[in-house]
């Protein structure tokens, strides 16, 4: 009856109004977007204006003739929103024509905040400079101003970053931005441990099999619960990359442009990353890592875990959740114990396509990776400058970052590719593949190979 | 549901005969008020909508200009294997999470409709949850299941079992995720409690007249009569199972850990369009979720025929 068709007529429509929806996820993202990001900027606009009325008071030009340049970031709290937060003023103390408005953008997966650019670069409104994760920004580059005409013109070279930091910055010759800073990683161990069990804290492992044998006395069973683990080498900063360039592997062939993440030294490290997960069962590594908290939760600062790659940045949280945690530092053991090296990771600040502001954007972007004032406050995060005086200087008095120090001159960082954030996420989910019996290492990794490389071949089309 | 209804009474107003000058004002005014929607609609709906068939077919990142390649992205589609593993998670995760749902919603309501004191109170306490944001539920049941300190494995715990890692095991991770949805539950409910309440008190005296249990009434009275709104919320939750998106992302942060085991459909979708910058990939993944959905829906309305009932149909 009439009734009974309406209901069914009533039906259809919706499912029609909501199926179509669905499609437009991907057209509507765009606007929806933008406005949220038209919304914060006045917000934040409003809200950094009377925080630094020093800054108005030190100045001889009143803000208003001043250049108006918008600075992206991710960074809201904790020491890094502080660090970006001093940056900013400082540079607009320090000189008198560009006045820095410091907008924190939330990230959209990853550690990147791209889609938002590239939707404001689409849409004809970018930031003047973006603080970007390096290993990504050759996906975009499209929506880059590319540097080398500028850096050439002001005597900016190489010689004065580290070669992990300027390389990570460059695809095919062309400059994308310049480095900000770095990450690396190393081994944090802790003593007490290694005491309780009868091994020397002050001779930590430098070989896999050292590292193997050290992790098994470290560990401790109760019952058919594990109280705590020796070593978990997934954990942490322990990515394929750590472990792939330890082991020696490369990830990448510059003669030939291809990603080889099926290296044989590669493969080497994966299995022996998930041989690990068979030895104290998958089951328990997994309810321990997923039980796993941060900061002061973390296994490694709460005693539950002795040893754990992990990155410099560590040692301030350590001082801050449990300063009386006795541990030590060293090498991320190698197969043959020589040849250390780290895997870097870092920012490179970057300037969008079509900005109204070009030179004093470029002015901005020069003082915060090529003035030691700029790159000095890197010490805020507890991370690396990505100029190596300026770290002798911030961290040379720290006997904490000496093995830092050390091996960051042959710091390693990943590939300049077409297909950086895809290789980052397939790369990271690998040892989980194979732990849960989805392929060997090597099947795994030869099909991630292909994956990045066909990737890769597509975008250069 | 909201713009259906703007549609409704707007046709309501233009359909009778314009007999009179009022009736013509009122359907001008009409058209006035339903302009802003519909310039809404076109500009935010249709042009992205009409635009993504056309991207679908091109290579396109966002800045630079689309590139076409024809049936490129849908051939490549085919040999991804991570698409492969979206559709099986999503279609798994369908077919266990609707089904539960209508049956727990059915059960519910039931039992929220008998007339018992503080009826009102549990009405409440079940539609609550459906207030607490995707995101903070998926905390929360992070929470719950967490394998060490949960709630849920130490009440395990209590009665022996030794309680699995939940989201940190690629076979239990689903069933988490399952389990977690059904928290939202309270909007079927609703509905299911609307559509009883329309159901005529007379077969009831009847069948009671008849002497028919309390079992039987709901087997061959409540549940029949029910039909339409079973069909109703299980395309609906069809529909939103195919498209889950919101909690798998918030609990993997898109990654779809353990093991791809929660890296559903519409995710993969995200990141290509997002992260990879494969707009016209993900287009292309957008159509034939569109085409599927489509064509899953059309079949449940086939089969509507056999085991739907209309009042006084």
């Amino acid at each position: 009856m009439a009734i009974g068709k309406k209901v069914r007529m009533l039906n259809f429509c919706l499912v029609v109004v909501l199926v179509l929806s669905i499609i437009m996820l991907v057209g509507c993202a765009n606007q929806v977007s933008k406005n949220d990001m038209a919304q914060e900027d006045k917000s934040t606009v409003k809200s950094e204006k009377p925080d630094d009325p020093s800054d108005t008071s030190s100045s001889h030009k009143p803000e208003e003739e001043k250049t108006k340049i918008v600075f992206w970031h991710n960074w809201s709290t904790g020491p890094s929103g502080e660090s970006m937060k001093k940056s900013v003023e400082e540079f607009n103390k320090s000189q008198d024509e560009i006045l820095v408005e410091p907008l924190f953008v939330a990230t959209d997966g990853g550690d990147s905040i791209t889609s938002k650019l590239l939707t404001a670069v689409a849409g004809g409104n970018p930031p003047d400079v973006m603080l970007a994760s390096r290993y990504g920004i050759a996906e975009y580059m499209d929506a880059l101003t590319i540097l080398n005409d500028l850096a050439e013109r002001d005597n900016i070279n190489e010689e004065m970053f580290y070669e992990w930091a300027w390389e990570e910055s460059i695809y095919e010759g062309q400059l994308l931005g310049l480095p900000y800073d770095g990450t690396a990683r190393a081994l944090f161990y802790n003593k007490d441990h290694f005491k309780e069990v009868g091994l020397d804290p002050d001779n930590p492992p430098l070989t896999i099999a050292e590292l193997e044998e050290y992790a098994k006395k470290l560990t401790i069973k109760e019952g058919d619960r594990y109280k705590r683990f020796g070593l978990i080498p997934w954990y942490g900063e322990g990515w394929l990359y750590s472990w792939g360039w330890a082991f020696g592997g490369e990830f990448y062939d510059e003669t030939t442009g291809k990603v080889t993440a099926n290296h044989p030294k590669i493969v080497e490290a994966l299995t022996w990353m998930t041989s690990f997960a068979e030895q104290f069962g998958i089951q328990d590594i997994t309810s321990f890592t997923s039980s796993a908290g941060s900061n002061a939760m973390n296994p490694f600062i709460s005693g539950q875990l002795s040893m754990m790659i992990t990155g410099n940045w560590m040692i301030a949280q350590i001082d801050q959740y449990n300063p009386d945690l006795n541990y030590g530092i060293s090498y991320i053991p190698t197969p043959d114990g020589k040849n250390f090296t780290t895997y870097v990771g870092g920012r490179a600040l970057i300037i969008p396509k079509g900005v109204k502001n070009l030179e004093e954007a470029w002015e901005f972007v020069k003082w915060m990776c090529t003035s030691k004032e700029g790159q000095s406050l890197k010490k805020i995060t507890g991370e690396f400058a990505a100029m190596p005086e300026v770290n002798t200087e911030i961290y040379g008095d720290d006997p904490r970052q000496d093995i830092f120090l050390e091996v960051l001159p042959n710091g390693r960082h990943r590939p300049v590719i077409l297909a950086g954030n895809m290789m980052w996420d397939e790369l990271a989910k690998a040892p989980d593949l194979v732990m849960n019996k989805q392929g060997t290492a090597k099947e795994v990794l030869d099909q991630i190979t292909d994956k990045i490389n066909k990737e890769i071949e597509k975008k250069k089309n | 549901m909201l713009e259906l209804l703007v549609k409704n009474k707007t046709t309501k107003w233009i359909k009778p005969k314009l007999q009179s000058g009022i009736e013509s004002r009122r359907a001008k005014y009409g058209y006035i008020f339903a302009s802003l929607w519909i310039t809404g609609l076109l500009l935010f709906y249709a042009y992205p909508l009409i635009s993504s068939i056309y991207y679908s077919f091109t290579s396109y990142n966002v800045v630079s200009p689309a590139r076409w390649i024809g049936l490129e992205n849908y051939i490549e589609l085919f040999s991804d294997p991570v698409f492969w593993i979206g559709i099986e998670n999503t279609l798994y995760y369908a077919l266990l999470s609707v089904p539960i749902s209508v049956i727990l919603g059915i059960f519910l309501a039931i039992l929220l409709n008998m007339p018992i004191r503080g009826q009102g109170i549990f009405r409440t306490i079940f539609f609550i949850p459906t207030l607490v944001p995707v995101v903070a539920t998926a905390i929360i049941w992070q929470w719950l299941l967490n394998p060490q300190f949960g709630l849920v494995n130490y009440l395990l715990a209590t009665i022996g079992i030794n309680g699995p890692p939940w989201l940190g095991d690629p076979v239990w991770s689903k069933p988490s995720l399952i389990l977690m949805a059904q928290w939202g539950i309270g909007n079927s409910i609703i509905i299911y409690l609307a559509g009883l309440q329309d159901i005529s008190k007379d077969y009831d005296d009847a069948a009671r007249v008849d002497g028919a249990s309390g079992l039987r009434k709901v087997w061959s009275i409540t549940l029949p009569l029910l039909t339409p709104v079973i069909f109703f919320n299980m395309v609906m939750g069809i529909i939103n199972a195919l498209q889950v998106f919101t909690l798998p992302y918030a609990l993997t942060y898109g990654t779809g850990n353990p093991a791809n085991s929660l890296l559903f459909y519409s995710m993969y979708l995200y990141n290509n369009a997002f992260l990879y910058m494969n707009m016209g990939y993900a287009s292309a993944m957008a159509w034939i979720l569109f085409i599927v959905i489509m064509v899953i829906t059309l079949i449940l309305f086939r089969s509507s025929d056999r085991w739907v009932y209309y009042h006084g149909d």
